[in-house]
């Protein structure tokens, strides 16, 4: 057999098993929410992604940079800031005109995200020409 | 040693160029998007965004400049492979096929973003009905290759390998960034995210494949020396590269919390690439003083350039992926310098040398607007990704970064870096469209393809 082709039957036969790991395993262990309602957090990625939510902000680092990265809003800013960023927009977010109910499912979906984002809670502390420190 | 392959005349060569100029036409249209985009940085955003809101022009900008990639990547495979395996194409309706439905998808694509009928996926904002369309017309040219190929590889230069990795790759890819659609993926945010960046990741690791494969021909072809696409050297970096593909995603979620495993394999992935950087410093001069390469010398120009963006690009991804530093540059815009300067500075460099070499009769005649071209992209390439970095780490030092964050108050740090960002952005755009006019218009040029 010509050799890279062992190589490549070798990287593909560890791709295949690893990747699967990642659709089950990898991820299976994460908190969530339990007081929150499947459906209402579901509707929220559904008006998440209607609104192309990704082209400003950030979920886990993944999205646009012209708005706030959102992970931990709600732990970081509380429930009624965010409320009322979504029903009214900012200074450079538009307005969406939100149903009361599509806000609150909004703010499921992200409520969801922020209690299984664990490990941004031990993000250490960085000081120009100072030190590195570890935060809580 | 002198090639033993040749570009013959394809009957395949008239779609291929058909899509080179399609991707010309997407990347200007990319550009002005982009443009118009960094706007919303500025002050006179608020004019800007009632024509037309930021989240319909960062999708049309994403969506032309990938779509750039992979027209000129597929048109010039669609030139060169004939030449190399010494027959034509397996199926030419195959290909016409293709272009129907990526053509189709790709105006639909632009028609829904433009109007905000959103998908809301990152990289893929369109409604996902139109990925039918987008993998349907892959998969024809991926049968349509092995088809044309045989799968007995081991008598290709590994830029065939490469070729097919890549359509394998993003066939893969595509399907799996769509998995989100399946609940158990879908509810739970990790898995979600992981999958999502695991797939963009190796999404790029394939369009590189078509990309790299295409440099390491052109190499072979303007050394005249066949051996480069057979040598062991080639193929271990092939390697490497795949290597990265299937594994070194995970270097975008340390902070995910998925399992560690996935973050340790990844990291000791990427260090890898630290053997490409160590060759490269090895092989630059050599690479550089070879007097007979001065016949291509666009060709070379770009290969060149391209070989200097690689290496800068590597050492800040091979920093960002060491897990402290990691903490400070995820999620600011390193990462938005780590992909321009990748996708601009490489994947542009290499399918400009690319082109370069296709209409040589035509950059022969327009050697003023190509020379011109180059510094200009080059010099403002270097001046935005430099400011894109700076305003990155602005944002990654603030003592209670991503916590207790006020984000306008940090946009208003980086306005001014964002103005300069926006000024050599039209630097980039005025150098691409002197480049372009290089390649496309000219009445005396011949049109045949060259023999090589």
């Amino acid at each position: 057999m010509h050799w890279p082709k062992k190589v490549l039957s070798v990287l593909i036969v560890a791709f295949l098993p690893y990747s699967w790991w990642i659709y089950t395993n990898a991820t299976r262990n994460i908190k969530h929410s339990a007081a929150l309602s499947e459906s209402s957090v579901s509707n929220g990625r559904k008006i998440w992604q209607k609104n192309n939510c990704f082209s400003c902000h950030q979920i886990y680092g993944l999205g646009g940079y012209l708005g706030p990265e959102l992970t931990k809003v709600i732990s970081q800013k509380g429930v009624p800031y965010t409320r009322a960023f979504i029903q009214n927009g900012g200074l450079i977010m538009p307005k969406f005109n939100f149903s009361e109910p599509e806000v609150s499912d909004l703010i499921a979906y992200l409520t969801n995200i922020d209690s299984s984002a664990s490990t941004y809670n031990k993000r250490p502390k960085f000081v120009l020409g100072n030190t590195i420190t570890e935060s809580e | 040693m002198e090639s033993q392959t040749k570009i013959v005349e394809s009957s395949t060569d008239k779609i291929g160029k058909f899509w080179i100029h399609c991707g010309l036409g997407a990347l200007v249209f990319g550009m002005i998007f982009g443009l118009i985009g960094s706007l919303a940085y500025s002050k006179s955003y608020a004019e800007v965004l009632k024509w037309i809101p930021f989240q319909s022009l960062r999708p049309l900008h994403v969506s032309f400049v990938i779509g750039w990639i992979f027209m000129a990547a597929i048109g010039g495979v669609f030139i060169y492979l004939p030449g190399i395996v010494k027959r034509e194409w397996f199926s030419v309706k195959a290909i016409l096929a293709h272009t129907l439905l990526y053509g189709s998808a790709f105006l639909l694509i632009m028609f829904c973003q433009f109007l905000g009928w959103f998908g809301g996926r990152e990289y893929l904002e369109y409604p996902p009905v139109l990925g039918v369309l987008v993998l349907g017309g892959w998969l024809f040219t991926l049968f349509n290759f092995f088809k044309t190929t045989g799968f007995s590889f081991s008598k290709y230069p590994v830029y065939v390998w490469m070729w097919g990795t890549g359509f394998i790759a993003f066939a893969y890819t595509y399907i799996e960034s769509y998995l989100w659609m399946i609940p158990e993926v879908g509810n739970n945010p990790v898995r979600d995210v992981a999958i999502q960046w695991k797939a963009l990741g190796a999404m790029v690791g394939s369009w590189n494949m078509l990309v790299y494969g295409t440099g390491i021909f052109l190499m072979s072809k303007i050394k005249k020396d066949s051996t480069i696409g057979f040598s062991k050297t080639s193929f271990l970096f092939y390697f490497l590269g795949l290597t990265n593909l299937m594994f070194n995603w995970g270097h975008h979620t340390y902070i995910v919390p998925a399992s560690h495993y996935v973050k340790m394999i990844s990291y000791a992935i990427s260090m890898t690439e630290w053997i490409l950087i160590g060759n490269m410093i090895l092989q630059w001069r050599k690479t550089l003083s070879k007097s007979e390469l001065l016949n291509y010398d666009f060709s070379v120009r770009f290969m060149t350039s391209a070989d200097i963006w690689i290496f800068l690009n590597l050492v800040l991804a091979v920093l960002m992926s060491i897990p402290y530093i990691n903490l400070f540059t995820h999620g600011t815009h390193i990462t938005v310098a780590h992909s321009m300067g990748t996708t601009i500075g490489i994947n542009t460099s290499i399918l400009f040398a690319s082109l370069a070499y296709i209409f040589r009769d035509r950059v022969d005649v327009n050697r003023k607007s190509i020379r011109v071209g180059f510094w200009l992209f080059n010099s403002s390439l270097a001046v935005f990704w430099v400011s894109i970095i700076v305003s990155g780490w602005i944002k990654g030092a603030q003592p209670n970064y991503p916590f207790e964050q006020n984000h306008a108050v940090w946009m208003n740090t980086i306005r001014s870096y964002y103005s300069i960002v926006g000024l050599s952005g039209l630097g980039i755009f005025v150098g691409i469209l002197l480049v372009i006019y290089a390649f496309l218009f000219d009445s005396k040029a011949n049109k045949k393809l060259p023999a090589a």
